[in-house]
């Protein structure tokens, strides 16, 4: 989205299609552990593969079981995401696991561990499935038939060395966006608590709390408590995140769902609509590099 | 009623090249040390040359098939806030300039303030460039392919080369084109060359088209100079604002106009994509000499990434610098010879004779000419053109200038 405004407030091009599309069945799971015969591999990994770290999930068990070393953050914490994205998900009749209902706090601690202390339900969905938005300028905006849905700021990019993750990144128990989200507020002129919803992408959800913290909507180390009391659930919390379900329950299209979802919000046309919504955040895969993320507004 | 509601170009003069650096170019395969370190090695060369240091580096872009991303060299250069991360989409070796437009794009807007772009090719480990499938070496495409190429490989056309034969064909039967045509055009790239010490081809000294007829056929009509070398090598540029540009110690080199696309079906080469004698630059320069306020008689000096001669010739006249049809009478005569030809073309000898790094060469090639230090000077050059590939989709292209 981001190079998509770069192209159409310059002139550079009128109606952009940003999308994102996924048949795993053709070409093979997304994620997996690489293998083949032949295969080539950057050197960094020759210090973790051995070890069977080759996952992402791999790569945020560990990350995650150093924010609750460091904060006390325990798994209920990781599992209070995945709820709150079933509860949303329950009222979506797209959403994948609209079926299963709501999630409760029992069925997610007691799932099955992936990687400790990732369990099945701190994990995202496996999905195929496209998704695609158009984009053009305000003033086209205006002419065409739905409330347009305006791009306040957007972001991108990384800290020192985030991938240095066999080397000893020196800051480790991060989402990647500290900086990047300094960008975002500057750019828009608001600040945290002028957000009505946020979609926070899930690979895994201790990601995603890290992304909450590092987005500066609570002190670091803090977002454990930050999810508790149903604050990021729908209707009544503070801050609603995921509203259709996220990559946890509604589908994982690599965090477009979450492009569209911030869309119907703004709209006013989502199945978790929050009332009078005025912006909305939305936070792409924490723990990569580069990261980004947005903010748009009715 | 929609219209045009944006009058100018943003980005326009308001972006400078500001630095650039490289490694030595080598014959594919030869350079002898890992992609990855190249790529450093041709950014630390770059921003040095700027006159910046490493951790003012905030975004970096690239194009197609490279390999080096740019997470993990700002990791390696520890860059302490990346702020663009960005690269242009397809086109094979014809995004360099796309990558640059990208770039100045970002900047233009505040998204970062000083990008590099870069390229790096090391083949050896990771394969000959541009390979058909089927020959097991690192490379190679794999078995599962577009179901659109069950039409042309079975039959053998199953390179790049074989396409460009096709629509070389194709205009040497509707304007009389000839192969002497494409050997004009391979006999200035030497001969620049044989100027140029960084230049691969240097040794081989001028090539007369007495030879160029005479040598290999890859692919009639495409002969073997006819084609773009494989070659190893690494190049970086830093881009910044023109406030910024100001204060640093190179002459900064503007980009005054950028575009990048495609035509109609341009990827359906099995499909009989309508434009077929077309380096599908007709659309793409449209855009450009809008944004830029010129039109090709302004061009003073031409960089073009070579993939094959006669796509060159198309590009030529798809730009406008002569009608379509007749650039072969357009390279005829010494036109597109150096220095002080009409319009000099690949005055560091190109992808021909200097090296191929997918059109990289050809952007470093224009920011001498506008620097004014090119081994073969176009006097006063103003304003250049320099273009990715033609003939892929999408293509894309800069006009840069003093």
């Amino acid at each position: 989205v981001m190079n998509a405004i770069m192209a159409i407030a310059s002139g550079t091009a009128n109606y952009v299609v940003c999308y994102r599309s996924l048949a795993q069945g053709q070409f093979g799971r997304f994620g997996q552990g690489r293998a083949g015969a032949g295969m080539r591999l950057p050197g960094a990994m020759g210090f973790n593969l051995p070890y069977g770290a080759f996952t992402p999930a791999h790569q945020y068990a560990l990350q995650a079981r150093r924010h609750m070393h460091l904060y006390g953050t325990q798994s209920k914490h990781f599992s209070m995401i995945s709820m709150a994205c079933y509860k949303h998900a329950s009222r979506n009749p797209a959403a994948v696991m609209y079926s299963h209902g709501p999630l409760s706090l029992e069925e997610a601690e007691n799932a099955r561990m992936i990687s400790d202390p990732l369990r099945l339900f701190h994990c995202c969905l496996e999905n195929d499935g496209s998704a695609a938005v158009i984009l053009c300028s305000a003033e086209r905006a205006r002419d065409l038939k739905h409330r347009p849905v305006y791009i306040m700021s957007a972001s991108q990019g990384s800290g020192l060395r985030q991938m240095a993750g066999a080397y000893n990144k020196a800051d480790f128990d991060t989402s990647n966006f500290p900086k990047v989200a300094v960008d975002l507020w500057k750019r828009a002129g608001i600040t945290p608590k002028d957000i009505d919803v946020a979609q926070v992408y899930e690979n895994m959800t201790p990601m995603t709390l890290m992304s909450i913290e590092d987005h500066g909507f609570c002190k670091k180390g803090e977002g454990g408590a930050f999810v508790e009391g149903g604050r990021i659930e729908w209707p009544d919390g503070a801050l609603p995140i995921n509203t259709s379900g996220g990559n946890i329950a509604e589908c994982y299209m690599h965090g477009f769902e979450l492009v569209i979802e911030a869309v119907r919000q703004m709209r006013g046309t989502s199945t978790c609509q929050v009332k009078d919504a005025e912006t909305c955040l939305v936070a792409s895969g924490p723990g990569v590099s580069p990261v980004t993320d947005m903010i748009v507004r009715r | 009623m929609t219209v045009d509601i944006i009058p100018e170009w943003f980005p326009k003069d308001k972006v400078c090249i500001v630095g650039y650096g490289q490694t030595e170019y080598t014959p594919w395969g030869k350079i002898g040390r890992p992609e990855l370190a190249i790529a450093l090695q041709a950014i630390i060369k770059a921003v040095g040359d700027a006159g910046l240091q490493m951790k003012d580096i905030d975004g970096l872009c690239s194009y197609s098939d490279e390999r080096n991303d740019p997470a993990t060299l700002a990791t390696a250069l520890g860059l302490p806030h990346l702020r663009l991360s960005n690269k242009f989409w397809g086109g094979g070796g014809g995004g360099g300039c796309g990558s640059i437009m990208n770039s100045a794009l970002a900047i233009a807007y505040g998204y970062a303030n000083y990008v590099v772009v870069y390229h790096a090719l090391s083949q050896n480990p990771f394969g000959r460039f541009a390979l058909g499938p089927g020959t097991k070496l690192p490379g190679s495409m794999p078995s599962n392919m577009l179901g659109a190429v069950a039409f042309s490989m079975p039959w053998g056309a199953f390179t790049s080369t074989h396409q460009y034969a096709l629509q070389a064909r194709r205009h040497m039967h509707l304007y009389g084109t000839q192969s002497k045509h494409f050997g004009m055009i391979a006999s200035a790239c030497y001969k620049h060359a044989s100027q140029n010490p960084a230049a691969l081809m240097r040794p081989h000294g001028p090539l007369t088209i007495e030879e160029h007829q005479n040598s290999e056929m890859i692919d009639d009509p495409i002969r073997f100079c006819d084609c773009a070398l494989e070659s190893d090598g690494a190049v970086a540029v830093v881009l910044t604002s023109a406030d910024r540009a100001r204060s640093l110690k190179q002459r900064p080199v503007y980009i005054t106009a950028a575009s990048q696309g495609s035509g109609f079906r341009q990827t359906a080469g099995a499909y009989n994509k309508v434009d077929f004698d077309s380096s599908n630059f007709s659309q793409v320069s449209a855009d450009l000499w809008k944004r830029a306020g010129v039109t090709p008689k302004d061009i003073d000096v031409v960089q073009v990434c070579e993939n094959t001669t006669p796509m060159v010739l198309m590009s030529l006249e798809d730009h406008g610098f002569c009608q379509r049809g007749e650039g072969g009478a357009f390279v005829e005569g010494g036109r597109i010879e150096g220095p002080a030809g009409k319009l000099p073309v690949n005055t560091g000898g190109g992808s021909i004779a200097e090296a191929n790094i997918h059109g990289f060469e050809a952007i470093i090639e224009g920011i001498k000419q506008m620097r004014g230090n090119s081994t073969c000077q176009v006097k006063d050059a103003e304003y250049c053109l320099v273009t990715g590939s033609p003939g892929i989709s999408p293509v894309s292209e800069i006009i840069i200038r003093r």
